[in-house]
Formats: C-alpha cells, sequence, structure tokens
C-alpha cells in the first residue's frame, strides 16, 4: 500500500514538474510574441568598419548611425525600432553565411560581382522605389541624390543591378606609395618611388624595393590580366588620348567663339561615344577569364610573386605607414586612411596613382535577401542616402559615397580646397555631380569644377576625375570559369616547387620503413646469435 | 517501476556524447564530404584532382619535408632541454620550468605575430627569407609539444640502470647511446606525432611568418573551404587523416615502453 502511494506522489510530482515546465515555456513564447509585435527588427549585414558605429579608437563617444535611424524613425513613425548590425569581413564569408541559411537578414552590403553572384542565384529581391509608406509618402525620397553617373553603370551591367542594388561606396583600386618627388619626403629621408614609376603595373614586376599585393584572387587576378594584356591597354588609351585632345582644341576653340554651341556639342557628344568605348574595353579586358588567358596570367602572377615583398590582405594599410613597405596595391579608401595616419604620425606623404593601362572600379550596394522587411530596409537605405548621413560616413570610413550633391562638394572644398598663398589644381567633376548640385556651384559652361591644393594624394583617391574612371573597369563574376580561377591562384600561392620534393619525401619514407624493420631484424639476428653462443658454452 | 540506479558506468556518459558528436560525426563528415561532389552524389572527382594535379603532391611533400625538419629541430633542441627540467637540481628552483611553459600562456596567433616582427628588427624579414621565417616560427610554437613528452618519459626513467651501465664500464656515449635512448624512445616518439602532423596541416604560422607567401597543405584546406569548396578542402583533410593513420601504424610496436634489456644485454 505504501508503495502504491509513495508512486502516486512520485507521479503527481512528475506531472506538476511537467506542467510547471510547459506553463513557463508558454509564458516565455508569449512575451516573445508580444516582445516582437512591438518591436520591428532590422538586420543588417555589413563590411567591417564600414558605417560610422559612433566609435573614436574603439571608444563609444556618440551615437552611431544605426542609433541615429531608430531615433529617427520612432520620431517620424511613433514605432519602435531595432537594428541588430553584423559584420563580415569577405564576399565569400558572406556568401557562405548566406547560404548555409543559420542567420536571416533584411540587408547586405556585397561587390558588385558578388551582387551578380547572387541574383544569379536567386537570392535576393528587387528594390520597389515606389513604395509608399503608411502616410502615403515615398519611402525612397533620396534616391535622386545617388549620382547617376554610377546608377548608370549599375544599368549598364547585364545583372540589372539597378533593380536589385542601391549603391553605397566606391572606388577605384591603385598603388599607395612613398613618393620620391615630395618636399616633405625629401626632407626627412623618406625614399620609394618616382610619379612615373608607378603609373604601369610593371613595378610590380620590376621593382627592388618592398612592394606588396593583395592576397584576394579577385584583386590580384585582375593586376595579372592587365599587366599581361598591358600592350593592348595602351594601344587602346592612345587612341582614346588622340580623341581626348582633339576635345580639348574643340572646348578652347568654342571657349574663344570659334565654333558654334552645335558644333561644339558634335564634337562633345562625339568624344563621349569614344570614351564609353574606351571604358568598356577596359573592362572587357579586366574580365577575360578564357583558358588561354588564366594560363598565361598564371605565369605572370608566379613571377610578380617571386618579385614582391609581401602578400597581405589588412595588415598592408599599416605596414606602409611604419615604412616596413614603401608600395601597396591599395583600395582607394584604405589608400585615405594610410595617407591621413601617416601624415599626421611618421610625418612621411603617401601618393595614390591608378595606373595607366587601367584598374578595378568597385563598388558596394544595399541588397534585400529574401525574406526581408522590405518597408524598414529601404528606409534604412533611404537614411542612408541622404547628404548628412553619407557625409558622416565618408569621414568616419575614408572611403567615398555614391551620393553626390551641394552639402558635398562643400565639404570636398574645406577637407581639400586651396588654402590661401598655395598653387591649386582644378579638377572637373561634372561627370559624378552633374545634375545633382544647384547653378552656383557650376561655372558657365555648367561644369563642376573644384579647385584642390594637392595632386595624387587623398582627393584623387577619394574622387577620380573621368579620365581615371573611364580606364578602370568593373569586375564580372567568373561564371563557369570560378573554378579554374581558384585553381590559378592556388597555383600562385603554391608558386614553383621543384620535384626534387618528391624525391626527398619518397627517399626518406623508404629510409623510416628500412630503419623500422631494419632494427627488428638486426634485433633478432643478434639474439639469435646469442642464443647460438649460450647453447655452444652449455 | 524500474529504478534507475546511479552506476559507475554512468560517469562515462558526458565523454561519450563528446565523443560520438565532436570526434565520430566530424570524421564521418570529413569522409562523407571527401568522396561527394557538390551535388551530394558520390564520386571520385576530388581524388582525381587532387593526385591529377603535379603542384598538389609537390605541395604534399614540400609541407612534409617541413613537418619533418621542424620534428628534428624539436627533438634535438627538446631533448637536452628536458634533461635538464628532470634535473632535480633545476626543477627546485621552479624558474626554468616557468621560463619554458610561460610562452603557452600566451595566445599563439599573438606569439607568432610578435615573432615576426621580432625577426623582421634583427633583420631576418618574412619577405625576403619566407621558409626561413616559418620554419623558426614553427620550431618556436612547437617546441613544447615536443619537450613535454620527453619530459613525462624522462622522469619514468629507471635511474638505476644508468648507474649499472657506469658500473659496468661503458663511456658517457654508451651509457646514452645503449640506456638512455632505448629508455626515452616512447617519448621521442609521441614528440614526433606531437609535432609532425600539427606542422604539416598549420597555416597561420606560414601565412603570418612567410608574409602570405607560402603555402602548406593546411593552406590548401582552409582556401578550399574558405572558398566553399567543401569537397575539396574534405578531400585534402581526408589525405591527413591517412597519413595520421598510416605513421600511427608504423609506430605501433615503438610505443609500448620496452624494457631496455634486450639492448643492454
Amino acid at each position: 500500500m505504501m508503495k502504491l502511494i509513495n508512486n502516486l506522489i512520485n507521479i503527481k510530482r512528475s506531472v506538476l514538474a511537467l506542467f510547471i515546465f510547459v506553463f513557463s515555456l508558454s509564458l516565455l513564447f508569449l512575451t516573445g510574441c508580444n516582445e516582437q509585435e512591438k518591436v520591428k527588427i532590422l538586420r543588417v549585414y555589413n563590411w567591417q568598419e564600414y558605417i560610422d558605429d559612433g566609435t573614436d579608437d574603439g571608444n563609444k563617444v556618440y551615437n552611431s548611425v544605426m542609433e541615429d535611424f531608430e531615433i529617427w524613425y520612432e520620431e517620424k513613425y511613433g514605432e519602435k525600432i531595432i537594428v541588430q548590425y553584423e559584420t563580415f569581413e569577405t564576399n565569400e564569408v558572406m556568401l557562405n553565411t548566406l547560404k548555409t541559411g543559420k542567420t536571416e537578414y533584411d540587408l547586405v552590403c556585397p561587390s558588385e560581382y558578388a551582387i551578380q553572384k547572387m541574383i544569379k542565384n536567386d537570392m535576393i529581391i528587387k528594390y520597389d522605389f515606389n513604395l509608399k509608406d503608411k502616410n502615403g509618402d515615398l519611402i525612397f525620397s533620396n534616391y535622386g541624390n545617388i549620382s547617376d553617373y554610377i546608377i548608370n553603370l549599375f544599368k549598364e551591367d547585364s545583372y540589372h543591378l539597378d533593380e536589385y542594388a542601391v549603391p553605397y561606396m566606391w572606388g577605384t583600386m591603385g598603388f599607395i606609395y612613398v613618393n620620391n618627388e615630395d618636399e616633405t619626403n625629401i626632407e626627412n629621408g623618406f625614399t620609394g618611388f618616382d610619379e612615373e614609376e608607378v603609373k604601369h603595373w610593371d613595378v610590380l614586376w620590376e621593382t627592388d624595393l618592398k612592394a606588396s599585393a593583395k592576397d584576394s584572387i579577385r584583386d590580384t587576378y585582375v593586376v595579372g590580366v592587365m599587366y599581361y594584356y598591358r600592350d593592348e591597354l595602351r594601344q587602346n588609351r592612345e587612341v582614346y588620348l588622340e580623341a581626348k585632345e582633339a576635345y580639348d582644341a574643340h572646348f578652347e576653340d568654342y571657349q574663344n567663339g570659334l565654333i558654334s554651341e552645335n558644333e561644339y556639342k558634335a564634337f562633345y557628344d562625339e568624344f563621349k561615344l569614344k570614351q564609353d568605348i574606351y571604358r568598356k574595353s577596359c573592362g572587357e579586358i579586366m574580365n577575360r577569364c578564357d583558358d588561354e588567358t588564366i594560363k598565361h596570367v598564371e605565369e605572370v602572377l608566379v613571377e610578380m610573386k617571386d618579385n614582391i615583398y609581401s602578400f597581405e590582405v589588412d595588415n598592408g594599410k599599416n605596414d606602409i605607414v611604419t615604412g616596413k613597405i614603401s608600395l601597396n596595391f591599395a583600395w582607394s579608401g584604405d589608400a585615405v586612411y594610410s595617407m591621413d595616419v601617416a601624415e599626421e604620425e611618421e610625418g612621411v606623404n603617401l601618393y595614390y596613382s591608378v595606373p595607366e593601362e587601367g584598374s578595378n572600379v568597385w563598388f558596394d550596394g544595399w541588397v534585400m535577401p529574401k525574406g526581408a522587411n522590405v518597408e524598414l530596409a529601404q528606409s534604412f537605405v533611404n537614411y542612408l542616402c541622404s547628404e548628412e548621413i553619407a557625409i558622416r560616413n565618408m569621414d568616419f570610413i575614408g572611403y567615398t559615397s555614391s551620393v553626390v550633391g551641394d552639402e558635398i562638394l562643400n565639404r570636398i572644398d574645406e577637407n581639400y580646397g586651396v588654402e590661401e598663398g598655395d598653387e591649386g589644381y582644378d579638377v572637373d567633376l561634372t561627370y559624378l555631380f552633374g545634375s545633382h548640385v544647384s547653378d552656383d556651384k557650376k561655372d558657365e559652361n555648367g561644369r563642376v569644377i573644384v579647385t584642390v591644393s594637392e595632386r595624387g594624394r587623398q582627393f584623387d583617391a577619394q574622387y577620380p576625375d573621368e579620365e581615371v574612371i573611364s580606364r578602370c573597369g568593373i569586375m564580372e563574376d567568373f561564371g563557369d570559369q570560378y573554378s579554374k580561377v581558384l585553381a590559378l591562384w592556388e597555383n600562385v600561392k603554391i608558386g614553383h616547387i621543384s620535384p626534387i620534393a618528391n624525391i626527398i619525401v619518397i627517399v626518406g619514407i623508404v629510409l623510416m620503413v628500412a630503419f623500422v624493420y631494419g632494427s627488428k631484424l638486426y634485433r633478432n639476428y643478434i639474439r639469435r646469435k646469442r642464443k647460438e653462443k649460450f647453447r655452444v658454452t652449455e | 517501476m524500474k529504478k534507475l540506479r546511479f552506476k559507475r558506468k554512468h560517469l562515462s556518459i558526458p565523454y561519450l556524447l563528446f565523443f560520438i558528436f565532436f570526434v565520430i560525426l566530424p570524421l564521418l563528415l570529413i569522409v562523407y564530404y571527401a568522396f561527394t561532389d557538390a551535388n551530394g552524389s558520390f564520386s571520385f572527382g576530388n581524388f582525381v584532382e587532387f593526385f591529377g594535379n603535379r603542384n598538389k603532391i609537390r605541395l604534399l611533400s614540400v609541407s612534409a619535408i617541413i613537418g619533418a625538419l621542424n620534428t628534428v629541430l624539436c627533438i634535438l633542441i627538446g631533448y637536452p632541454v628536458a634533461m635538464i627540467l628532470v634535473n632535480k637540481k633545476f626543477v627546485k628552483s621552479g624558474i626554468i620550468v616557468l621560463l619554458f611553459i610561460m610562452p603557452m600562456w600566451i595566445n599563439f596567433v599573438l606569439r607568432t605575430a610578435a615573432t615576426r616582427d621580432l625577426l623582421y628588427a634583427i633583420g631576418i624579414e618574412g619577405g625576403n627569407y619566407p621558409y626561413l621565417t616559418t620554419m623558426i616560427g614553427m620550431v618556436y610554437n612547437y617546441l613544447p609539444f615536443a619537450i613535454l613528452p620527453l619530459y613525462s618519459t624522462m622522469l619514468k626513467m629507471d635511474k638505476n640502470l644508468i648507474e649499472a651501465s657506469y658500473d659496468l664500464g661503458a663511456t658517457k656515449p654508451q651509457t646514452f647511446v645503449k640506456t638512455i635512448l632505448p629508455m626515452t624512445k616512447p617519448g621521442i616518439i609521441s614528440a614526433a606525432q606531437m609535432v609532425f602532423m600539427p606542422t604539416m596541416s598549420s597555416f597561420v604560422i606560414s601565412d603570418v611568418m612567410g608574409e602570405r607567401k607560402i603555402q602548406l597543405i593546411g593552406n590548401s584546406i582552409q582556401f578550399n573551404f574558405d572558398q566553399m569548396r567543401w569537397n575539396e578542402g574534405s578531400f585534402i583533410a581526408f589525405i591527413m587523416l591517412s597519413i595520421i593513420a598510416i605513421l600511427m601504424f608504423l609506430t605501433r610496436n615503438t610505443t609500448k615502453v620496452e624494457t631496455v634489456r634486450g639492448g643492454v644485454w
């Protein structure tokens, strides 16, 4: 009887425990649901150090852009939201994370070739630029702030990038180097490269000084292609330069009243056409990845590896500051960072140069993976496209925003404008700012000209002029050739290994086996002998 | 109702779970990925790709040579060090032991980066001598792994046998070769096992010390996984596993503690 009662109590206990467990679990879920109804969450996945996160030297000192957006959103719509912000290091890591599907995001910021891949694999959805919020206002009110030039480049793309992505930051790739001709550098005894040397990719193959390239297939493959097809690129450039010279002459004639406006317009259109052809030819050459090209690029890159000092992914921007290397193949934004730091801390003036044969122009854009909260995501991208926030981000990270306008021009003038007594250079930014600035910022010919104090430094890295960007191609996804390019890169990293290595290993293995079994045999032999000896003595 | 009684064998449950989830399952996954293609169907594609690629075979050879060299260097340096550590005179003060163990308390990536900068400061630059700096980094990082097994076998060593050897008229070198060396053989072998494979498959040390100009088989695995080529990466990992298995098989008899009798008689 007692046993039965005991058992009953036991059962009751376990039932009670189960009940409490289920109850608390449901409570947990209920509160969870309530929470979610009240607060919307925007999940953003971005590059590391790619937004103003309100820190200074790692310490948080003011509101990040994300926090300001939360405040702005609550003020505008009276709704509380939370921005969950996470970062990635490379496009490949980002793609890996999205593919495994462990986490879902509303907004991701990959580079153009990764966006193409995502479109191809049907991972992202299109923007709805006509979407209205609950007040009936257009959500994407700042789309007009993005430079037409960049939007057009997106439109040109065969994957229709413009429908899936909103441009964020952009830039070129080039050399950051210690300039021999700079007066401060001469005074302080820093030596590096002449301006002429860094105008060509050849410098990576020929220099005796310490140069560094990126340990990244995408970027270094482009270097190899540009170097291998350098003669073709130079020929194209000559044709382009001739056209440009002719156009400049016509422009002068027009200004002097020698030709009519209509005649000038015709010359202008012709030149633009030629420039477009040149730009596209550079892009075409840069993206070549047929078997023949891959074979030759592998050869030249192995040669390059033997000549340069190192490959790097993130040390480069600091190593060039400390003087460990004197030339680095870098992204323009990193170049700006290095120039700023080197100037302040080491007293060395670094310069930036995009090789004349051509280089790579890259864009990062905001895309929405499938299942994203479209309204919230677009609202955040729109917030980022306001001039004020664009300037904040640019100042913080050093890269160039796709957003243009009067305020951005003012910022350029503030940062890079000529000080009294200095010699200034005029740079034509019409192609980028063209229709986005008010008339009082333009000259009588409708051009947007800024006067800057130093050429070849921070400003040029941030805002390349039209001639530079015309020789820069946009990367495309390798497509079916992807695995062959990967194999190329592995072979480059492995380099030339003499077949003697194989022989050494085989000999080593044979010796080892011989030693192990030989010693065993020898021992047995000795033992046998001794036994015989004993037998004899017995 | 059957009562659940706590038995001693239940203590093994936590480790059993650990063993299944973190040892058996990953191994099976490696084998699965190694012999399937990207779509998940069975294939020998990775096998053909690896053994059909001259460069990869040579890479495996170079990694093996670096691994072997590192093993030899670590044992050559670690053997006398272990002998010093076993000596009671030094152990009492504790300082020498501390000096050898202290570097292990510092994060190894940090340690490697610091070694690179130190070598740079004294003029041995990774970009100019990538193999030399990588070797130095390897020896520095794996030396403790060689010292510890040697140290523990030397502690167990029977001192009477050494004395007996002297009493019977053996010279110092003879005593070393015929008595001490055979007694520490298990230590040497386990030190070699602790150093050789990790050296071959390490990728951080070669990346940092060789300024990313050196590729070892470990870098190759990491590269493949980075590029979402899990099958190719797994196949290389599978090859490494096979090498370990073969080495274990070859040294299976020698790890048993041998009596020194056979040698002395």
